[in-house]
């Protein structure tokens, strides 16, 4: 096993030790000047006398890289060794290198051209990590995923990722860490309140006890009643002295000082800081913050390299095996067959992505769109990766149309915003007649093919 | 029977024909000729002197705020104390205002106490940076009226200190009002203006509106401009507390108002300087019997009290060195004349007519004593009503019952002679609710 040991310090123990324990050891006396391995795992040893900020972004550019991404990274501070925070001793250190190494090995593809699949890998090699949300007050969701940010790419919002995996049960969710409240445009966290006048929009309000003179029934400010440190009605003259007897403060008001409207409850607004967009409390969305854990299924999927975002579909629906969908399909025609009234109706639709890295958010939009528009009886299915099945009992022609041309409005809707999104529809309806020959592969084959 | 009616009518017609008509007066009204007209002369050209002052002299209004504590003595009021907090809570005092609510029994008044510590921790919590200031005192063994304003007199910060009962809701005004007149420092205590909250009730609760009106509010003004105010109640007096201080606070036992009163005009003999005056404008508001079961029981204890003090406690210390003649004259004429023996002349007086005349002339001398006490009353009421009254609207409305004050009038004035016979054959002083009688019999 091959160390690297980046010190500014020439000759040390370190270098001694570590040579007793590794087979090779590279030494380096700068950050800039490493050389990464070409193809032996390899672990590094980073001297924190390089100070925290180049130790950073030597971690994020390692992170980043091809060869150094899954490597182990220990620290060392005066002859110890670090483990992030906790002194750990050489043993440890080999044994981290081996076990990384080990589970780093068992993964069998070793496609790493997306951030996504390196951070997954580095997961994988490390068990005993969770995906752990750190606060900080300049981030624009407050939060952030430090291990999570090394790796990735900067291109989309991995909030998004991280949510998308833990749909497809790649991740768990170990414990809510925060709910927050969000822009509805760009999910960011920072915002501005301000109440506002609900006729003029101005900020000069301010809040005023009425006085509701029993003589008369006048309703105004207190200042419009106070005279020579007395109340007196403007309206009626009445001088009003006791509470409960003369008047009462019905309520407090808002009083807008530009434009005289009083107001029970004022316009509460939201801006937020980072599109700069303007809405009302109603359209603030919830923005929950989780710990995350790889998944034991997840492992699974590592490992056979099967994982994808396309899945986040089925998720969203009664989704269920090809084989048994087919089976479900044959019955459906069968019944029509023999009666009528049971028809049954399919859409098939094919999704391209024509730019991955912005997929996840897409799909998620897209997943609950199908959530909020298709039945509970309804079941889907997956013909290829890109590709799924829609199965709708007891549905005609007309309540496909009604299907078809929601799918139409949201898949406008979408392009409208983002883009970049391709979906590709195929509806066929059951009557009595055409499925008389026609058995449930051969149907799917015709849809597929058609697609 | 015609007779009889004969016969008034031959009386009644008799006076304005007769030469010597003067002497049957004298007769008929020595109360009224000697006691009575005196009394509302010095009214009416006291208020002369207020209002000329009053309008002709250019009074600049003091600018003086200093903190005041009222001492708000409750005992189980429940949530009505929360109305009683309340309106201190609204005064448009600028000042400072130290609200000591003294829950007097606290464990047997718990309803009390926790509605005034509810309200106090709400109103706290919703207004920070307030001048108001409420301070619920739970005094868990009963102590009564005397021990809670003792006590409130120890804690109070405020430099001017207000008297006032727990079931009572008092005018936003009020304070600026009562602290008005003590921007004179020589001025060290005053009595406030009350009237009857629950006069539409009933009409004995009525009859007491009236009589708080002119009684109290009217009269109280005219003496005070004078310098012979006669008492300032304990529901709702302002006092200086340093002067309070100094002379020791309240005295247990029952009518410690009228004791207070007594004492302070003692001192005001030794320093004529001092002065005690009436807030007419301190306008408090508190329910009076509603039934006449409840007023006559109520005012056998107020008329023995009085009784009590003024020849039992306070016989040696009425001497005119002690309280002055001014003084001396004012309590003998008001308080002793006045209260104590113009109810046993009027009795002696019906028992001698019908004794020593025909019914029918004793009957007509009742009605021309209606006839002179509807005049009286009407014409203090209607001064009321021009000078003192802050809610002209409202209270010319009663003026449809001052044709039967004068039976009021008469009912109450036999009551209070029969009061007196109480005190001094029962010292019915002692049957009290103001204290618990472990502190009563002491007095």
């Amino acid at each position: 096993m091959t160390i690297s040991y980046i010190s500014k310090r020439k000759e040390s123990t370190v270098t001694q030790t570590l040579s007793e324990h590794f087979e090779t050891v590279r030494t380096f006396d700068s950050l800039d000047n490493f050389i990464p391995t070409d193809n032996e795992f390899n672990s590094i040893v980073v001297s924190l006398e390089f100070g925290e900020e180049s130790i950073e972004n030597f971690i994020i550019k390692l992170r980043k890289s091809d060869k150094h991404f899954i490597t182990p990274l220990f620290f060392e501070n005066n002859g110890a060794f670090l483990y992030f925070d906790t002194k750990i001793t050489i043993i440890e250190v080999v044994e981290r290198t081996k076990n990384v190494k080990t589970l780093y090995n068992e993964i069998g593809h070793h496609n790493y051209t997306s951030w996504e699949n390196k951070i997954l890998s580095y997961f994988y090699t490390r068990p005993d990590y969770n995906i752990v949300p750190k606060l900080d007050k300049h981030k624009e969701m407050f939060y952030y995923f430090p291990l999570v940010e090394y790796f990735y790419d900067g291109q989309e919002d991995y909030f998004y990722w991280l949510e998308d995996m833990a749909n497809q049960n790649i991740f768990s969710k170990v414990k809510l860490v925060d709910r927050l409240f969000c822009c509805p445009f760009c999910f960011s966290a920072l915002m501005k309140f301000s109440d506002h006048c609900p006729s003029c929009g101005s900020i000069n309000i301010r809040n005023e006890k009425f006085i509701h003179c029993f003589t008369c029934g006048h309703v105004a400010p207190e200042s419009n009643f106070l005279k020579n440190e007395r109340f007196v009605c403007p309206s009626c003259k009445a001088k009003l002295k006791l509470i409960g007897e003369d008047y009462d403060r019905p309520l407090e008001n808002g009083v807008c000082m530009d434009c005289g409207n009083y107001h029970i409850d004022s316009k509460l607004e939201v801006s937020c800081l980072t599109c700069h967009k303007t809405f009302t409390t109603e359209d603030l969305s919830k923005k929950f913050i989780y710990e995350y854990k790889l998944t034991e299924f997840g492992r699974n999927q590592i490992k056979f390299g099967t994982v994808s975002s396309a899945d986040l579909i089925v998720n969203a629906l009664n989704y269920i095996d090809l084989n048994y969908f087919t089976f479900t399909l044959n019955w459906s025609i069968q019944m029509q067959r023999r009666y009528k009234e049971e028809m049954f109706s399919i859409i098939a639709l094919k999704l391209t992505l024509s730019e991955k890295t912005s997929s996840y958010d897409l799909l998620l939009e897209f997943s609950k769109f199908l959530r909020r528009t298709f039945r509970t009886t309804d079941f889907c299915s997956k013909i290829d990766n890109n590709s799924f099945i829609f199965l709708f009992p007891k549905t005609d022609s007309a309540g496909l149309d009604v299907l078809k041309s929601r799918i139409d409005d949201f898949i406008k809707s979408i392009k409208l915003n983002r883009g970049k999104f391709e979906v590709k529809i195929e509806l066929f309806t059951s009557t009595k007649e055409n499925v008389e020959e026609e058995t449930a592969q051969q149907l799917l084959a015709k849809l597929a093919n058609k697609l | 029977m015609s007779r009889f009616f004969n016969e008034i009518q031959y009386f009644l017609t008799m006076y304005w024909n007769y030469e010597d008509y003067w002497k049957l007066y004298v007769l008929v009204f020595p109360i009224v000729i000697f006691l009575e007209i005196p009394l509302y002369m010095i009214i009416i050209v006291s208020y002369i002197k207020k209002f000329w002052n009053e309008v002709f002299l250019d009074k600049v209004p003091p600018h003086y705020f200093p903190t005041v504590s009222c001492i708000i003595t409750c005992y189980n009021e429940g949530q009505a104390i929360v109305a009683t907090i309340n309106t201190l809570v609204e005064q448009l005092y600028r000042g400072n205002i130290e609200i000591l609510v003294m829950v007097d029994g606290s464990d047997i008044n718990k309803s009390t106490y926790d509605a005034a510590h509810d309200y106090a921790t709400k109103y706290h919590s919703e207004h920070k940076n307030t001048s108001r200031y409420i301070q619920v005192i739970p005094k868990k063994l009963r102590g009564g009226r005397v021990s809670s304003n003792n006590l409130g007199l120890s804690l109070a910060k405020g430099e001017i200190i207000i008297i006032i009962d727990g079931d009572c809701s008092v005018d936003n005004d009020l304070i600026a009002s009562a602290v008005r007149g003590f921007a004179d420092p020589n001025v060290v205590g005053s009595s406030g203006n009350i009237r009857v909250r629950n006069a539409n009730k009933s009409l004995v609760a009525k009859f007491q509106a009236i009589e708080y009106m002119i009684g109290l509010q009217l009269s109280k003004t005219g003496l005070a401009e004078i310098g012979m105010l006669n008492n300032i109640s304990g529901a709702h007096g302002i006092f200086r507390k340093s002067f309070v201080k100094a002379i020791g606070g309240w005295k247990n036992g029952t009518a410690e108002d009228l004791d207070m009163t007594t004492r302070i005009k003692v001192y005001l003999k030794q320093y004529p300087n001092l002065k005690i005056i009436h807030s007419y404008e301190a306008t408090m508001h508190t329910d009076v019997p509603e039934t006449w079961k409840v007023l006559l029981k109520q005012r056998l204890r107020w008329d023995g009290d009085l009784s009590f003090l003024y020849f039992k406690r306070y016989r040696k210390a009425l001497r005119p060195m002690n309280i002055g003649w001014k003084n001396l004259f004012a309590i003998i004429w008001y308080d002793f004349f006045f209260c104590l023996c113009v109810p046993f002349l009027t009795i002696i007086y019906t028992i001698w007519l019908y004794f020593r005349f025909s019914p029918s002339f004793a009957t007509t001398m009742f009605i021309l004593t209606y006839i002179y006490y509807l005049f009286s009353t009407t014409v203090l009421f209607a001064l009321y009503l021009a000078f003192v009254s802050e809610r002209k609207g409202k209270d010319f409305k009663f003026i449809i019952y001052i044709p039967l004050m004068p039976f009021y009038q008469y009912i109450m004035r036999i009551w209070t002679a029969f009061a007196t016979i109480c005190e001094f054959t029962l010292s019915t002083h002692k049957d009290t609710n103001m204290a618990p009688w472990w502190v009563i019999r002491k007095t």
